[in-house]
């Protein structure tokens, strides 16, 4: 079974991910939350997304 | 423990706290416009009611401009356009399959209920919405928090909190509905350090009743609790004052609906009563358009008078409400009589109620929130519940069933009961112009509501409600 997982959409996390770790640094307790409830999604996003890669590579 | 101000915890809130009441209103008009030319487009059942008033969103040029041509919306509207167009009608305005989650009301007025679509933004906003108004009132990220409105389900009252606890980085307990009274308890006692709760008027009173009964004092069992929000339903201020006191920190509440996807405005660090007055709920206007209108003539209410609270989402996607006629009954509070210094209006704490509540009889309008806080301005009442009915003779008649506190039930002798009893008719009398009958019946003979409370039954015939 081919699984599409084209490699730019890692690059593109990578990046989203990067910048939320800059987003996670605010000091407004109303936003901070929230920037990590985006930076966790990046994450499992991420997380999901190499999950994906190893069956590909088996 | 003392926290910072929400305003200085938050240079984000503190920007919007820091608008004028002209800013924010141009603020609204460019989000008003956008809303408008985005509906023409997406929705038919708005795109029906531009064309049939003749108005295009480049021509509404103020705020002033959309109230008088935009047409207002019921439910009895929203109702017959869902039938016409199943199962969201003509207003969803966006493609069905990006529709992440369902809300619909709750049915409890008998007519339907309705349906609304939400994007996984709307999502999002439907926390933040929960989120802001408890963080205005104390609410941290890392706070323990319980919920006890029933989670899940199909209203936003059940998917809301869930995300706002979520979004806010608070641990969230979400016990309503699961868990009983007693079991909510026993887990608040092994957690400790509870720093937030979110419940309804009526299940805070139940909560506190059911700690008192087994003899825990809350203040010195949760004494990392910092908020007390409550939301739905009316409350008398010497409750509020009592409620504070048991628990030793702040009452907050806030007013929200499905038709505003969220919580619409909430009080501010000062809570729902200073100095013995009633505090303010204040709009989030930047979210919701809100207008208070004479339900008979629609003309707008004065500043200090009750209206009507009529409803326009600015940036809703799913199923956004246009005017939409909600029958809630406030007093409203203009900007600069709040006091707050901000350009937000407001609506007074305590006493929103329904249009389609109100009772009327023997010639007054009767307002089941104004029982409520005449009733439980006696902390010796534990519940009621009340019956208005035709006499064989065509008299019309008022019948009160009335539980004590454990503790007055257990301890109370005959005159203490009749000194209560009495107290308790003339408050109904001095605040709502009627004399009822009052029997005592055992606590267990009347329900425990988890969420709203539904105490009253008309039980005459539609010729005799007058």
């Amino acid at each position: 079974m081919k699984i599409e997982n084209p490699p730019q959409d890692d690059v593109i996390l990578a990046y989203m991910l990067h910048l939320s770790e800059r987003l996670c640094e605010s000091t407004d307790a109303l936003l901070v939350g929230q920037y990590r409830h985006l930076q966790d999604r990046i994450r499992a996003l991420i997380e999901l997304r190499e999950c994906a890669r190893k069956v590909e590579a088996e | 423990m003392t926290i910072q101000s929400p305003f200085a915890a938050s240079p984000l809130l503190a920007e919007v706290a820091g608008l004028s009441r002209p800013d924010l209103e141009r603020l609204q008009l460019v989000k008003l416009r956008r809303q408008l030319a985005r509906l023409y487009e997406t929705s038919p059942y708005y795109r029906a009611k531009m064309d049939g008033a003749g108005l295009q969103s480049e021509q509404v040029t103020s705020l002033a401009v959309f109230r008088e041509r935009f047409p207002l919306s019921n439910k009895a509207d929203f109702l017959a356009d869902q039938t016409e167009h199943p199962p969201f009608g003509g207003r969803l305005s966006i493609p069905r399959d990006r529709v992440a989650l369902v809300n619909m009301t709750g049915g409890t007025s008998g007519q339907g209920q309705e349906i609304y679509g939400r994007s996984q933004r709307d999502i999002h906003m439907q926390g933040y919405l929960h989120a802001l108004p408890w963080f205005l009132a104390g609410l941290r990220p890392g706070d323990m928090a319980l919920n006890c409105v029933p989670a899940g389900g199909v209203t936003t009252g059940g998917w809301g909190p869930g995300e706002g606890l979520r979004i806010i980085g608070a641990t969230g307990f979400h016990v309503g509905g699961t868990l009983s009274t007693d079991a909510k308890i026993d887990l608040m006692l092994k957690l400790g350090d509870v720093n937030f709760i979110y419940a309804s008027t009526n299940y805070l009173h139940t909560l506190t009743e059911a700690l008192m009964r087994r003899g825990i004092d809350p203040k010195e069992a949760f004494p990392g609790m910092r908020t007390l929000f409550i939301a739905a339903e009316g409350y008398p201020i010497e409750w509020a004052e009592k409620v504070e006191a048991l628990w030793g920190c702040r009452l907050a509440e806030g007013y929200g609906s499905t038709q505003c996807a969220g919580f619409a405005g909430s009080t501010c660090d000062k809570g729902v009563v200073n100095d013995g007055k009633r505090g303010l709920i204040h709009l989030f206007e930047w979210e919701n358009l809100f207008e208070v209108v004479d339900p008979v003539t629609l003309e707008p209410t004065p500043s200090g008078e009750i209206g009507e609270l009529v409803v326009t989402n600015l940036s809703v996607e799913g199923s956004p409400v246009v005017r939409f006629r909600t029958g809630d009954a406030a007093r409203f509070v203009a900007h600069g009589d709040t006091g707050s210094g901000w350009g937000w209006n407001a609506i007074e704490c305590g006493t929103i109620g329904r249009f389609d509540d109100m009772m009327k009889i023997r010639g007054n309008n009767v307002w089941p929130s104004a029982i409520d806080a005449a009733v439980f301005a006696h902390p010796d009442v534990a519940e009621y519940a009340g019956r208005v009915y035709t006499t064989e003779d065509g008299k019309t008649e008022i019948e009160v069933r009335l539980a004590l506190s454990e503790t007055a039930a257990m301890q109370f002798s005959p005159e203490q009961r009749r000194a209560l009893f009495q107290a308790v008719r003339g408050a109904i009398k001095e605040r709502n112009n009627i004399w009822v009958t009052l029997i005592e019946v055992e606590r267990s003979e009347l329900p425990e509501f988890a969420y709203k409370a539904r105490r009253w039954k008309d039980e005459r015939q539609a010729g005799y409600r007058l």
